[in-house]
């Protein structure tokens, strides 16, 4: 093949490293507004009164607006459930919570003229934790209770395992909420046009959902909202913030003049969407020859103050909560819970990191009171072809998942680091290694979500893609192409690409849920061969020759005299099945990634440091299309996974985020980045494009509980609470629980 | 607001400035300039996006109030020579060093300031460099790689 598994550079990286890319916050347009929103400083309140007459009066300011002025409904949501307003009614239920709109001339008298606005609050006890969410005289957050969600599913009989069982072990894990912190803060562009609609430029994964919920927010016909992604800086899950889009648009449309709103990096903090904290209690009954006979889980999720991502984050950690292994005996239930803090949104990994974080180090600490190779504990209950997953779904024949975990396995014996070995030299440091598993499925959870593409021969000789899902800087886009290179034989310089943009492209779904090479690709693929086929006959009939590349301006030319345009259309919907209401069967994914991650780590006892040696990262990721995209899917995910471990965490007082910007909530740096050895094993997906499977999520996925099992290792302490920040390893180094 | 003017160096060229009195070196190239290639990103000195040279060492813009750079010399990303484009495009995007884009301008910055002193590098040196630099989507190594194969190839350029 001449494209596919080949490292084509990403087309957008040239105006990007020469600053010329246009992030939303670059766009100018003359007469251009600026929006602001006018924020509660309380997490829970009632709204008393809003003042805002003063300021309409304040030559410069050209609207407010409160939520009475909404023209459509007052609510917004990224699924099915709509439960939160863009601006706040009655009450705000978390810090930051807009109550009023203001557009002005100005950058500097809009932030001005936010502060004239008077709002009265009557202060409702806060709800910051989720333990204290369940609490019986706790307030509620809304009026149907705080627990709004319990899922369950089981397999087997986990009872009658338990009985037969040698080995039983019980724990509770928690963790942590932590921000996407994408380096390009949230930003909006909407321009009125002349027929009364609007045009927003958005920095976002899914500009036809936006556009959903801007035209009903404005009520507006939906052919009348335009929305178009500029060059996105980051998402991870987050963006578009709903609210903010809807924003900018209900300004715009009010003034009739372009309006621009961009977050403050303190407003992204408070504001956008978070990763979901938990509490986990795992047991697992075990077989004294390592086999795991059955597990239980019960899992507190936070979903802070609205529904937003939880209800489709709990049914993917229904189904992920065992991990990678054949288990006959499980029962899990998920319930999720309102706090008073900013929704819990979809961040990559969507609510998987944290069960793996917990399954892995209960792998491990069976591992230790059975005496068997933590490594060989895995092979023995390791998914192979033809098991059944928890939803009685079978695992197809072409998973490699056990050689992952031996190819690391390898990687380790060669190096014959001896690192691993406690140091002589100096006391106070601890050496130690740890792996983590995962398998993460490809797409939605059991609904259809289907990719669509067209590829189409362009009046100037060149081959376009149209796909709906924006490019995020993963590079989807040059995958695109060169599935459609490769498809048509045509050199790749002549295929370009239009996405997310809802004039020209269809719903091909959002850039989420590891869907965009498997789902999306597979749609691309199938709209190249569509036209290939087409062509085909086209030529057949003019007695052209192929290659394309020789014969496509006389294909163009005779296309043009016979007036047809040509184009293949694609559609791909993975077969998946929802689950059954009752039992939790059917097939929620078209296919599973699987992985396995192992890393050397020194601690300091002293400080509490941990320094990381060596990473080793090896996944069962189908056929790579794109080497160097694959490799920076998979170290992007370790580090973000490293921060996750033992660097990042929101701190919570009274429901507001103390740590709102880059000074005290800490990313990695160049410096935490240790050596990061990445590989593949040699497999092909019997539904991917070219074989291929997604890696932007499960690279994500096993790294913090990687680290977590070196560091118990090291300190011969089990880690049972994300982040290992400095405090809570010198906390474990106290305590006296010796493995 | 009352205004200030001044006058330095931007990109090679004198130019003259008359921005509000407290206003950041950030928001006068983004806004008086039209210089969108400084990004911002957290406005308190942290990310690195607003990296710019100041008399050749590589500065958060968003941190420094723009008066004070009066006769400075200011070099942003579209300043670079196209010769210097070119070769950190080439090793940036060969090297997979560029997701989405944000923090590439400051990072390419704090990366010239670097090698403009020296280019027998370690890799720990250019850690070092860009450890001011926060990029969430790469995991810095390629970023490093990238501009280890600039120095490599400055230094062989020198040699012969």
């Amino acid at each position: 093949m001449k494209y596919v598994g080949e490292s084509v550079l990403k087309e957008d990286a040239w105006d990007k490293v020469a600053g010329k890319a246009q992030y939303v916050e670059d766009i100018k347009i003359e007469g251009m507004l600026w929006g602001i929103a006018v924020r509660s400083p309380y997490a829970h309140a009632i709204i008393k009164n809003i003042k805002t007459e003063e300021l309409e009066l304040i030559p410069g300011v050209h609207a407010v607006i409160t939520a009475k002025d909404i023209p459509g409904e007052n609510r917004v949501g990224p699924s099915a459930w709509k439960d939160q307003p863009v601006i706040a009614e009655d009450k705000v239920r978390f810090f930051g919570e807009a109550v009023a709109l203001i557009a002005a001339e100005s950058k500097e008298m809009v932030k001005e003229s936010a502060s004239k606005v008077i709002v009265e609050y009557e202060e409702i006890k806060v709800i910051s934790e989720l333990q204290d969410a369940l609490k019986k005289d706790c307030p509620v957050v809304h009026t149907d209770g705080n627990v709004f969600l319990e899922r369950k599913i089981a397999k087997g009989n986990f009872r009658n395992a338990k009985k037969n069982a040698d080995l039983m072990v019980e724990n509770i894990y928690q963790t942590q909420s932590v921000d996407h912190a994408y380096i390009e803060p949230d930003s909006c562009l909407a321009v009125p046009q002349k027929d009364g609609g609007v045009l927003v430029y958005t920095s976002t994964k899914s500009v036809h959902h936006d556009k959903e919920e801007i035209s009903r927010v404005l009520g507006l016909e939906p052919s009348k909202v335009r929305v178009k992604a500029a060059t996105i800086g980051g998402s991870f899950g987050g963006k578009s913030d709903i609210p903010l889009i809807c924003m900018t648009s209900l300004l715009a449309v009010k003034t009739q003049k372009p309006v621009k709103m961009v977050y403050s990096r303190e407003e992204v903090f408070h504001i956008t969407s978070k990763r979901h904290s938990y509490i986990m209690k795992y047991t697992h009954v075990v077989r004294k020859d390592g086999k795991i006979l059955g597990v239980k889980v019960d899992v507190l999720i936070d979903a802070g103050a609205y529904k937003g991502y939880t209800p489709s984050v709990l049914g993917r950690a229904l189904i992920h909560a065992v991990g990678p292994y054949n288990v006959d005996n499980v029962s899990v239930c998920c319930r999720a819970v309102y706090t008073n803090k900013t929704s819990s949104g979809a961040m990559r990994g969507y609510g998987v990191p944290q069960l793996c974080f917990a399954y892995e180090a209960q792998m491990d600490e069976i591992a230790q009171k059975l005496k068997i190779n933590p490594l060989q504990l895995r092979l023995i209950n390791a998914f192979k072809p033809g098991d059944r997953t928890i939803t009685g779904q079978r695992i197809k024949s072409d998973i490699r998942f056990k050689e992952t975990i031996k190819k690391v396995g390898k990687i380790r014996e060669n190096s014959e680091n001896t690192n691993i070995q406690p140091s002589t030299e100096k006391s106070w440091i601890k050496r130690g290694w740890g792996m983590a598993c995962c398998m993460y499925g490809n797409g939605r959870t059991g609904q259809p979500n289907p990719g669509i593409a067209k590829v189409q021969i362009e009046d100037d000789c060149s081959i376009m893609i149209y796909v709906g899902s924006p490019d995020i800087g993963q590079g989807s886009n040059t995958i695109f192409r060169q599935i459609v290179a490769e498809i048509l034989q045509i050199n790749i310089d002549k295929v370009n690409i239009i996405s997310a943009d809802t004039e020209f492209t269809e719903d091909s779904g959002t850039t989420s849920g590891t869907r965009l090479t498997f789902i999306v690709g597979n749609a691309v693929k199938i709209a190249a061969e569509d036209l290939y086929k087409k062509l085909s006959l086209f030529l057949n009939e003019y007695g052209l020759d192929l290659p394309l590349d020789n014969c496509l301006i006389d294909l163009v030319r005779k296309a043009k005299e016979k007036g047809t345009k040509l184009f293949g259309r694609g559609f791909f919907d993975p077969p998946t099945s929802p689950l059954d209401s009752k039992t939790g069967q059917g097939v929620p994914y078209g296919t599973y990634t699987f992985g396995t991650q192992y890393v050397e780590i020194e601690v300091n006892i002293l400080t509490g440091k941990i320094k990381l040696e060596k990473f080793i990262a090896c996944y069962d990721n189908g056929r790579v299309i794109n080497p160097t995209l694959y490799k920076g899917q998979v170290i992007g995910g370790i580090v973000m996974g490293i921060g996750y471990a033992f660097l990042e965490d929101l701190n919570i007082w009274k429901g507001k985020i103390t740590n709102a910007n880059f000074d005290s909530y800490i990313l990695p740096t160049s410096l935490d980045v240790p050596d990061i050895d990445v590989n593949v094993v040699i497999s092909s997906d019997e539904l991917g494009p070219f074989g291929a499977k997604g890696i932007g999520e499960p690279a994500i996925i096993p790294t913090a509980a990687a680290i977590a099992n070196a560091v118990s290792r090291a300190l011969k302490v089990r880690a049972r609470c994300l982040p290992l920040n400095l405090e809570k390893v010198i906390e474990m180094t106290q305590r006296r629980d010796i493995l | 607001m009352d205004k200030v003017k001044f006058s330095f160096i931007l990109n090679g060229k004198i130019v003259a400035a008359e921005p509000d009195l407290y206003s950041t070196l950030l928001d006068v190239l983004r806004d008086y300039f039209g210089l969108t290639g400084v990004k911002r990103g957290c406005e308190i000195g942290e990310c690195g996006a607003c990296t710019v040279l100041l008399n050749g060492k590589a500065v958060c813009s968003c941190i420094i109030l723009a008066p004070s750079v009066e006769n400075c010399e200011v070099l942003t990303i579209e300043g670079l020579t196209n010769k210097e484009l070119r070769l950190f495009q080439e090793a940036f995007i060969t090297a997979g060093a560029v997701q989405c884009g944000y923090c590439t301008p400051g990072m390419i910055l704090s990366a010239k300031s670097l090698l403009d002193c020296k280019l027998d590098l370690s890799i720990k040196d250019i850690k070092l460099a860009i450890s001011g630099n926060l990029c969430r989507c790469t995991g810095y190594e390629q970023i490093v790689e990238a501009i280890h194969n600039v120095a490599n190839y400055l230094k062989q350029k020198e040699v012969f």
